[in-house]
This record gives structure tokens, C-alpha cells and sequence, in this order.
């Protein structure tokens, strides 16, 4: 099985960010979920998990926001896939989910070109978004058997 | 329709299922589990690499309809041949590069799954041993690739 992982969330709409830890709260208490405003925060907490002195817990898996303001979840997804697993830090070879509220096929083909490992859409329901994170958590973190880093 | 409605609506649009399977008794298998859990799609089972990439290929150069998922035993019957289907796939020029490829093994490996995703798989699953779990497998499958997750496709 997988050693426990976190799961990242990084969304950069608060009232999306509330609903989400809820549900964890209430519904999903055995998966740990660290939740990121934007892809810079997500991006300097990743640079500061890759110094050797760095004892946390890493990411299993991250669901990342398409688009968002500053920087760009697209961008960040293309960036990551460009970095070679190394040392403390499994950019390439780590499942990212990207996530929307309004997908275009060409945006999905383009994330999928660019290594995304799937696509979501962005349950904006309350009851959708608990069983899209039921569904994602089952998989991903159960199901599925996540890439080590030895 | 609501967002889940218009998702399950394009994954399950004419979709077709590769399989990239090399043992006999396994391909039955999953032939009667799909059947039962994912009967909406057409199961295409090919059981060596070169079969795999030959059924690729000629979809790309007919314009045709890719398969919607690719679930790939690794070793066919050596991993050098999973890897090479994988590669192929996924490298830089194909079209075939944004098609989910689910890994399908009873290795257990970590070797294994670091190379897997490393190459461009999507996802790393152990081959169920029994009925039941080959079962419960397809349903996880369904939930996850067909129900949830928007798959990549060509707007009409």
C-alpha cells in the first residue's frame, strides 16, 4: 500500500478552498489535505521540501487549479513535468489532476500534452464536489499505487 | 445538464478500451469484467507490443477514433516491451501523447512504478487475483476514468 501521503489541493477561489476543507473535515478525516491559494505558494512550499534538510511528509498526489491569476496552473504543470526526479523532489513522475470550472477541449488536450495525469471538472454542488474528492481520494490514494522516491 | 452529466456524456461517446494484455487467461477475464462493469464501451484486446502499436497507428493515419483508455501489462511477456509501447506512446511528437495509459501489472516493483509514471503513465495498478477483485477493479475504473474524470477528446 502507500505510505502516507498528503494530498495538495491548490485553488485560488476562498469560498471553494472552505467547501473543500469541510469535506475533509466531516467526510474524509483519514487523508491528509494541505490546501494552497495560488501556484506560487504551492511552488515555494515544493522549493523548500527539495533542501536536504527537509523532514516532512511529501506530496502524493497534487489537484491543481487551471487557471489562476499570478501564476498559472498550466504553467506550473509544465514547469514541474520539465524537472527531473532528483534528491528529495519527485516533480516529474507526480501525479497531478488538473481541475476547472470551464474546460475547453483544447485546454484538456493541452494539459494532457503537457503530463497531466487527468482532468477534472469543478464541481461547484456541494454533493459533486464530495463525491468527485470521494472518487479522487479512493482512487488515487488507495486504488492506484503512487511513484516512491527511494 | 449539470458538469458530471456533460462528462460521462464525452467519455462515453463511441469509446473504445485498449487493452495491451499477453496472457490468454487474463484477457478472458477482463473481456467478462468489463462486459459486466463498463458494458458501454468496445473492449479491443492486442496481446504483443508490436500488435499495439501497429492498432495505434493506423487509427492515426486514418483519422480515426482513438481508444478513450489504454490499460498496459507491462511485461509482455519481458517489461522491455511495456517500456517500448509506453515510450512510443508517449514521446514528444505522437498524437497518441495525451491518451491515459493505466498500468496493469502484478509487479509490485517500486522500480517498476517510478518508471511507469517517469515515462508518461498515468496510473500504476496491481493485476486483481481473483473474479471479484477483477470486479471491483473495473468498478473503480468506471468511477474514476469514466464517471469523473473529463478524458481528452476532439470537440465535433
Amino acid at each position: 500500500m502507500n505510505d502516507k501521503k498528503e494530498l495538495y489541493i491548490v485553488d485560488d477561489s476562498a469560498d471553494h478552498r472552505f467547501l473543500v476543507e469541510n469535506i475533509f473535515a466531516k467526510f474524509l478525516p483519514d487523508y491528509p489535505v494541505k490546501i494552497f491559494g495560488g501556484a506560487e505558494e504551492l511552488y515555494n512550499h515544493l522549493i523548500l521540501q527539495s533542501s536536504d534538510d527537509y523532514t516532512g511528509t511529501l506530496p502524493g498526489l497534487i489537484i491543481l487549479d487551471l487557471r489562476m491569476p499570478l501564476f498559472n496552473g498550466y504553467e506550473l504543470l509544465k514547469l514541474l513535468r520539465q524537472t527531473p526526479d532528483n534528491g528529495h523532489t519527485q516533480w516529474k513522475t507526480l501525479p497531478i489532476i488538473m481541475m476547472t470550472s470551464e474546460g475547453s477541449p483544447k485546454e484538456v488536450m493541452l494539459c494532457y500534452q503537457a503530463g497531466a495525469n487527468s482532468f477534472i471538472k469543478k464541481p461547484i454542488e456541494f454533493q459533486e464536489l464530495r463525491s468527485t474528492l470521494e472518487t479522487i481520494c479512493h482512487y488515487w490514494l488507495d486504488f492506484n499505487r503512487l511513484p516512491v522516491l527511494d | 445538464m449539470t458538469d458530471i452529466n456533460k462528462v460521462k456524456y464525452h467519455n462515453f461517446r463511441k469509446s473504445k478500451i485498449l487493452i495491451i494484455e499477453d496472457s490468454q487467461d487474463h484477457s478472458e477475464i477482463i473481456k467478462l469484467a468489463i462486459k459486466e462493469c463498463i458494458p458501454e464501451v468496445q473492449t479491443i484486446i492486442v496481446s504483443t507490443a508490436l500488435q499495439a502499436m501497429m492498432f495505434l497507428d493506423e487509427i492515426v493515419s486514418s483519422n480515426g477514433v482513438l481508444p478513450k483508455l489504454v490499460l498496459l501489462d507491462l511485461y509482455l511477456p519481458r517489461k522491455e516491451d511495456g517500456w517500448l509501447v509506453l515510450h512510443k506512446i508517449k514521446r514528444q511528437s505522437s498524437q497518441l501523447r495525451v491518451l491515459p495509459v493505466i498500468i496493469l501489472s502484478a509487479s509490485n516493483d517500486p522500480e517498476d512504478i517510478r518508471n511507469a509514471y517517469d515515462l508518461g503513465g498515468s496510473a500504476y495498478t496491481i493485476k486483481p487475483v481473483d473474479y471479484s477483485s477483477w470486479l471491483e477493479y473495473f468498478k473503480s475504473i468506471r468511477k474514476h476514468w469514466m464517471e469523473t474524470v473529463i478524458l481528452p477528446f476532439k470537440s465535433e
